[in-house]
């Protein structure tokens, strides 16, 4: 019995997998005329203004003292701001994954290749376990300013080591390689 | 003959769909780029025939068809093991990092899936060649479908997106794979009294996996993707290693801001 659950799941995950080749494909393709500075992450850095807006917004209603313990919840008219900012982060974190894997994937050595991935594994983990963490808070007791920051923070951790990539790689005079990254990612 | 009018049927439809799918792959060259998937196509062609004749000329239950039958399996299936490495060579042979663990990990699981079968073969009371046959089969398959599965999450982690012809491969063989795990242990445990239904059930699995592989080769083969640029060895040697070590320069930094923090 146990055989057949492992072939039924490995079919459902050979599946799964090539549906999410074919969006890998689909958005290569869309992306062929995209200016290059849309190629990266860059969502994250509007932090500040997302904590201005929301802060005002807070400060209109007079809701709390303490900035970091307002919460920001589902009935509350900024919960939209919210979970915009959210979604683009998201998007950055998805988007500086995909660069640093296609940079790592082409080291020589597969020592070096283990290591990179691992730093990558460990930012992985920190933003899912952070992520698991304001998808509960945002449908339970509402996310705090503290809580966005520490996503922004992981995604811009994850932002800078791509950018330190590209940008030796394009210092050392190989600007079709690094191009040819961003496309294909 | 002595096969009943529906197994016929299958046989003769199975036969078509090999003939057609060997007709089409070198109608559309297909060799020049997967050359053993073709040379697996000839072998399906060459297995078909060589067993119709046997079992035309001695019949379906006669012991020529019973060596017949499961020497060509031992073959197409190994014939089935070749196309699942050519499939990992042509979506990571172009990674120096990762292809020679890949290559030395499809050599382990090969040869522990051999090594299984016939040490299971050796014990094995009935029939050596059937228990081999049997016994790589499933080690085999359950291995295939690993591999393809393994291969396919790779794929998707590092953007090493398979093209179409290879990706309708992949399916056809994943699916059967995962379909005779499945049909091996009904076989095993509740149907061997049922052997015909056994391989009538494989031969339309089967059936169904050359559909898939013949749906891409209906239409010309799209044109090669342009080669990935790539840059020397040495430099991305020394610009990795330049770039791991600013990594940990900044970790280190980052683990001692942490560290004052909380003091």
């Amino acid at each position: 019995m146990a055989s057949i659950s492992l072939a039924v799941l490995l079919a459902f995950s050979l599946l799964f997998l090539l549906r999410t080749q074919r969006g890998i494909k689909r958005r290569i393709a869309s992306q062929r005329n995209t200016p290059r500075d849309q190629l990266v992450p860059r969502h994250y850095k509007s932090f500040t203004d997302v904590e201005r807006t929301l802060w005002e917004a807070v400060e209109q209603q007079n809701r709390s003292n303490v900035w970091e313990d307002v919460r920001f919840r589902r009935k509350e008219p900024e919960f939209q701001i919210v979970q915009d900012y959210l979604h683009r982060v998201h998007e950055d974190f998805r988007r500086g994954h995909r660069i640093y894997g296609q940079v790592i994937i082409h080291s020589p050595e597969l020592n070096i290749f283990a290591q990179l991935e691992w730093h990558r594994i460990k930012i992985e983990f920190a933003y899912y376990c952070w992520c698991a963490l304001a998808w509960l808070r945002l449908r339970t007791v509402g996310i705090s300013i503290h809580e966005l920051r520490q996503l922004t923070e992981i995604v811009a951790t994850l932002a800078f080591r791509v950018r330190s990539m590209l940008t030796t790689f394009e210092n050392s005079g190989n600007v079709e390689f690094v191009d040819s990254i961003l496309r294909q990612s | 003959m002595n096969l009943t009018l529906p197994e016929s049927l299958l046989w003769g439809l199975g036969i078509g769909l090999k003939f057609l799918l060997c007709a089409l792959v070198f109608y559309r060259r297909l060799f020049r780029r997967l050359p053993f998937f073709s040379l697996y196509v000839v072998f399906l062609v060459v297995e078909v025939t060589v067993v119709w004749l046997v079992y035309r000329e001695w019949g379906y239950r006669s012991i020529p068809a019973w060596y017949t039958y499961w020497f060509a399996s031992v073959v197409v299936l190994l014939a089935r093991a070749l196309v699942v490495a050519e499939l990992c060579w042509t979506s990571l042979g172009s990674y120096p990092a990762i292809w020679p663990l890949v290559r030395k990990i499809l050599i382990s699981i090969a040869a522990v899936a051999l090594g299984y079968a016939a040490v299971t073969a050796f014990r094995a009371s009935s029939s050596p060649l059937t228990t081999f046959v049997l016994s790589s089969e499933r080690a085999l398959e359950i291995a295939f479908a690993f591999i393809l599965v393994a291969l396919v999450a790779f794929g998707a982690r590092y953007m090493a997106v398979l093209g179409p012809v290879e990706r309708n491969i992949v399916i056809g063989l994943g699916a059967y794979s995962c379909f005779q795990v499945i049909n091996n242990t009904f076989m095993q445990q509740w149907m061997s009294r049922y052997f015909h239904w056994w391989v009538s059930m494989r031969v339309v699995a089967f059936d169904i996996a050359m559909l898939v592989w013949i749906v891409p080769l209906r239409r010309a083969l799209p044109p090669a993707e342009p080669a990935r640029t790539l840059i020397s060895e040495g430099v991305a040697t020394r610009l990795m290693r330049e770039l791991l070590a600013s990594m940990r320069e900044i970790t280190e930094e980052l683990k001692r801001i942490a560290r004052s923090k909380w003091k």
